[in-house]
């Protein structure tokens, strides 16, 4: 299927060289704004700047290669945007059962006793070469 | 021939311009022309004609995002 900036009502022609998306930052924040540019910088150049409108950032796709179309990737990094927030709203969610499981894996193990693992590999008390 | 660009303090901090603008040198003079609370103006000049002055801009600029984004997952 033929995907164009025509057809994709949230990206803006600048140039035929450039496209422009504005993000507003009460629905995708700055941290995910900023780890999907992050990722899309090897694949175009891309330059950001505060739009007239209040907390929203324009964010502008240059070419870095003649074969790459500018509209899939806006349209791409659209989508990255929505899966890093949502990755981020999952990340919140769980924290509590994270840090959980974390401190139960540390109990368990005996931080304290390391007789065993700085024993000397001649001794071998483990047995792993046996 | 020189490219002037605005650049926004709280998405670009000066200091990570300073490191962009050091690992440029050799390619490039640039110059701060205005500074404001908001931001900054700054013109980059290819130090050959060789050199295309939009793809070292646009070089420039993502280098400096790069950088900036580093340091803001940093401070996180």
């Amino acid at each position: 299927m033929e995907m164009n900036s025509e057809r994709i009502s949230w990206l803006e022609n600048v140039s035929d060289e450039s496209l422009r998306v504005s993000v507003d930052l009460s629905v995708y924040s700055l941290d995910a704004l900023f780890r999907v540019c992050y990722i899309f910088t090897d694949r175009c150049y891309l330059f950001l700047e505060p739009a007239e409108r209040p907390s929203t950032i324009r964010v502008r796709f240059a070419r870095k290669m003649p074969e790459c179309d500018l509209a899939i990737v806006a349209a791409e990094f659209s989508n990255a945007l929505i899966d890093q927030r949502v990755r981020t709203q999952i990340a919140s969610e769980t924290k509590a059962v994270r840090e959980l499981i974390v401190a139960q894996a540390f109990a368990e193990a005996d931080l304290i006793d390391r007789s065993l693992s700085e024993s000397s590999f001649v001794e071998d008390p483990k047995g792993i070469a046996r | 021939m020189s490219i002037k660009v605005e650049l926004s303090s709280s998405i670009y901090p000066t200091e990570c311009f300073r490191e962009t603008s050091a690992a440029y040198a050799a390619l490039c003079d640039v110059a701060v022309l205005d500074q404001s609370a908001e931001g900054y103006s700054v013109r980059i000049t290819p130090l050959s004609e060789e050199i295309d002055e939009t793809r070292l801009t646009n070089e420039f600029l993502n280098y400096l995002l790069d950088l900036s984004v580093e340091k803001y997952l940093e401070s996180q």
